[in-house]
């Protein structure tokens, strides 16, 4: 299937009705980055803070929970509940994986602030997000243990990353 | 209005409601693409944008993951964090999921079985 692959908020349009004051319809654009390719390098975009994107924002758990719910219950039974919740898990690993040896050598002496916002508290951001997988029922199931080795070095990860940037933990 | 918008100066339209049509509209573009492959395979092989190849983006994200995994293992000795065990063989699993959907589109076996998840 086709995936977009740049689901950052500046690419997609609200169509708003003042009157009802309701989005009526999203659009999508910039197609720039699109492909054929695993569907849930976009799902996975908002639980892990728009990867590739400059205007981002930490989004409230249940925001995450609605966008994603609101996918599968389109595909009906198409996609199952484990399969969703796998293909989450990998995906997730996917983008914190890219983001850590993207971002860390920027700003391994000086942080950087884009758009407002960190890279060294995004950093940290999506190792959270991907270690929140891990304690939902709904998402991991019975494919807990396949990645407890992962879920077990980034939160090593992490903690040292607490230690030399304190400012990250809040 | 963007959502980037939305995120920056009109936070009183964040709602649930909001992110549930963003999940059903993503679903929906993806479903719409499902039962095009062939035609989309069509269109993204002559299809190309400044550097980026449409017809390779698994090949990039396979490309994209080996290097990455090459910085994190340099990243975690410079910071003096230990190997987990079996963490290398989490990730090489999905290493060689990745390997075999690029195998799978390079042999047409997504287009022709419009397979779900590639």
């Amino acid at each position: 299937m086709l995936a977009h692959g740049d689901l950052c908020p500046d690419n997609i349009l609200l169509r708003y009705d003042k009157s009802q004051k309701h989005i009526e319809q999203l659009y999508f654009v910039d197609y720039s980055r699109s492909g054929i390719r695993n569907i849930f390098y976009d799902v996975t975009f908002m639980r892990m803070t728009f990867p590739t994107c400059w205007c981002i924002e930490k989004l409230p758990t249940n925001f995450v929970k609605a966008f994603e719910r609101a996918y599968k219950s389109r595909w009906d039974t198409a996609i199952s509940p484990s399969q969703f919740g796998s293909q989450i898990t990998k995906w997730s690993l996917y983008h914190v994986i890219t983001t850590i040896a993207d971002l860390m050598p920027r700003v391994w002496e000086t942080d950087l602030i884009l758009s407002g916002y960190s890279l060294r508290q995004r950093i940290v951001d999506r190792i959270r997000a991907y270690l929140t997988i891990f304690s939902d029922p709904e998402l991991l199931g019975s494919d807990k243990k396949s990645y407890s080795a992962s879920k077990e070095q980034l939160e090593g990860l992490l903690l040292i990353l607490y230690d030399i940037w304190p400012q990250t933990k809040a | 209005m963007t959502l980037c918008d939305v995120l920056t100066k009109k936070r009183s339209l964040l709602t649930e409601e909001l992110f549930s049509e963003f999940g059903k509209t993503l679903a929906d573009f993806h479903r719409s693409t499902q039962d095009r492959t062939l035609e989309l395979d069509k269109l993204i092989s002559t299809s190309t944008y400044g550097n980026i190849n449409h017809d390779e983006t698994l090949e990039e994200d396979l490309e994209v993951f080996v290097q990455s995994r090459e910085v994190l293992d340099e990243i975690l000795l410079a910071l003096g964090v230990s190997k987990v065990s079996n963490f290398d063989m989490e990730l090489d699993v999905f290493e060689k999921e990745l390997k075999q959907l690029v195998q799978q589109r390079k042999s047409g076996l997504s287009s022709k079985s419009g397979k779900l998840i590639s």
